[in-house]
């Protein structure tokens, strides 16, 4: 755990996100928030969803609660207030609203519990950061469910990924999706990308660039469905597309195919939270030679392992850990609770 | 003080807690199954519970029906529901509302998505025929509406959403076996911000497992469940478009 302290400090905002429910995202959160608050920085939280609350929605299964240490500043919707233990003094009011009311920043007067509800949509976790940051050192983010939306790094400057047993109790189940998922955030930065195609994604829009870099946006309104008429502006010269939106098993798969024909495509997405593609798709891709890279990396600091499962069975936490980390170099791989 | 309004389950009798209920157990029907089904049922805190039917399902497994009665109540006026409220309107209130407050026609897509077939619920909610006696949002004038039927994978809804440029999503869910619906109701509010369309739509889901707080939870911005009719939905869409002025 001291390690990946020693990395988060290095950012501004950090997403905790998730490969399901109950893979120890707010767990690893109140290890972060304790560490962080321990070596003397003032430590903002929001959550994506809602965190602290006695019992899960879905399953009714009992839910850690959200521990505040004294000084942390935190963006949840009014409605939230008040339902722990920790005293909370209300600093501002921000413009967003989530179904439980007006988000607003307080600070913690008395240290304790509390249920976390901040913004849902990416756009206003942005303007939440942005108004954590005027008041504390370090944001963050209790990620939802399997959400990962909010660590783009558009959104905040770095990730962990929280996974467990709650996905299998097959060891190596877990292993194959944390590493797939892992992988898809640590997507490499492409080299190939010009400035202009860097602006085209940034703004959401897709396009084609060729060898010698120039860049043509293209027509469609997205790729998310693969549309064929896309296969008229990828030849040997135009070899390099920029995906604006979302990489999907449809668009993966009409790549694959047109990767036969055009050798050295590459597909550049914004960054990993854009693919959709599964595994099995995503092997096809590498297996046609199609090589995808990010306009944006991301910066993953570790992932998080949460041995215990949804009905309380466990598996080996730290043979999940080695087996992971093995598989995974140079990411940090920790059980907070070990 | 709030004044208490205690509740219980009721049989023949108000307060006698009576319930009936019915699982499988992992064991062949006989003497042994019909005990473990009844110690289970005590444990659930039922008091005269009595096997009212065993029968075998298959090989290793029977099945049951229990009665007993529950001990205990529930204090209606301790509960709090979050619904996805506001006031309805009604047809020509909602058109007279969009033409007022937005001057367009707005556009609705909806779908049952991932591998649900049951299109019962989005039906009643979109086509013109209705439910419960109201039109559905095809009929109405300063709707227009697309119903992109079953099985409609979520690339494919949001890429209409897109191309009709959506308004309002709405998406049914109906087959929940092991959450399935879950996963795939994330997945497309995933793809929306992966697409950058989130902020810009209402994203509604509807089924018969589907309350509001899940929905909220999943990230929409409201959830529907059995029951609910073309206008509630209606009203709900126009006024989260007024109120988040996504209607220019």
């Amino acid at each position: 755990m001291k390690e990946l302290l020693d990395r988060a400090v290095q950012y501004k905002s950090i997403a905790v996100v998730g490969l399901a429910k109950n893979t120890g995202k707010t767990v690893t959160v109140n290890c972060l928030l304790d560490g962080l608050s321990n070596r003397g920085l003032t430590v903002g939280l929001t959550s994506t969803g809602r965190d602290g609350e006695k019992a899960d929605v879905l399953t009714d299964l009992p839910k850690p609660p959200v521990v505040l240490p004294r000084g942390a500043v935190v963006a949840t919707a009014g409605g939230c207030l008040g339902q722990g233990t920790a005293r909370l003094e209300i600093l501002a009011s921000l413009d967003i609203s989530n179904p439980l009311g007006e988000i607003v920043l307080a600070r913690v007067r008395e240290p304790g519990t509390a249920e976390i509800s901040g913004p849902e949509r990416t756009r206003d976790v942005q303007a939440a950061i942005d108004a954590l940051l005027d008041w504390s050192d370090l944001v963050l983010i209790d990620g939802a469910l399997d959400r990962i939306a909010a660590s783009a790094p558009a959104v905040t400057e770095a990730a962990i990924l929280a996974t467990g047993a709650v996905l299998s109790y097959d060891l190596e189940r877990v292993v194959e999706s944390t590493v797939f998922s892992a992988r898809k955030l640590l997507l490499p930065a492409s080299v190939r990308l010009t400035p202009q195609g860097a602006g085209l994604l940034a703004a959401g829009r897709s396009g084609v660039q060729s060898r010698d870099g120039t860049v043509k946006p293209l027509p469609m309104a997205t790729l998310i469905d693969g549309p064929v008429e896309l296969l008229d502006y990828l030849d040997a010269q135009w070899s390099c597309l920029l995906v604006g939106g979302a990489l999907t098993n449809e668009l993966a798969r009409l790549l694959a195919a047109a990767a036969q024909r055009i050798p050295g495509l590459e597909v550049v997405v914004r960054d990993g939270t854009r693919i959709f593609a599964d595994i099995r798709q995503w092997q096809e891709l590498e297996r046609n030679g199609v090589s995808v890279t990010a306009a944006a990396p991301i910066n993953l600091l570790g992932v998080s392992v949460n041995p215990v499962g949804k009905h309380g069975r466990r598996i080996p936490g730290a043979a999940l850990v080695e087996a992971i980390a093995k598989m995974l170099p140079g990411v940090l791989v920790v059980d907070p609770l070990a | 003080m709030t004044e208490t309004k205690r509740i219980k389950a009721y049989g023949d009798a108000l307060d006698d807690g009576a319930v009936q209920l019915s699982f499988t157990l992992p064991v062949d029907a006989g003497p042994l199954a019909r005990a473990a089904a009844l110690n289970l049922a005590v444990q659930m805190g039922l008091e005269h519970a009595e096997i009212a039917y065993m029968t075998p399902v298959s090989q290793g497994f029977s099945f049951f029906v229990v009665y007993g009665r529950c001990r205990h109540s529930v204090d209606l006026s301790r509960l709090q529901v979050a619904e996805a409220g506001l006031e309805e309107m009604d047809f020509f209130e909602i058109n007279d509302y969009i033409k007022e407050h937005i001057g367009r026609k707005i556009n609705v897509v909806a779908a049952c998505t991932g591998t649900d077939a049951h299109t019962v619920g989005i039906d009643a909610i979109i086509n013109m025929k209705g439910y419960k006696g109201e039109y559905g949002l095809e009929r109405y004038p300063w709707i227009n509406a697309w119903n992109m039927g079953s099985q409609v994978p979520n690339a494919a809804l949001v890429a209409e959403a897109v191309r009709r440029k959506a308004d309002a999503i709405l998406v049914s869910q109906v087959v929940t076996q092991r959450d399935i619906h879950i996963p795939n109701l994330t997945e497309l509010v995933e793809m929306l911000e992966a697409e950058g369309i989130r902020h810009k739509v209402v994203l509604v889901a509807g089924g018969p497992r589907i309350s509001h707080q899940l929905a909220v939870e999943l990230g929409y911005d409201a959830g529907f469940g059995p029951g609910t009719t073309p206008r509630q939905v209606a009203s709900f869409i126009v006024r989260e478009m007024v109120q988040r002025k996504l209607g220019n």
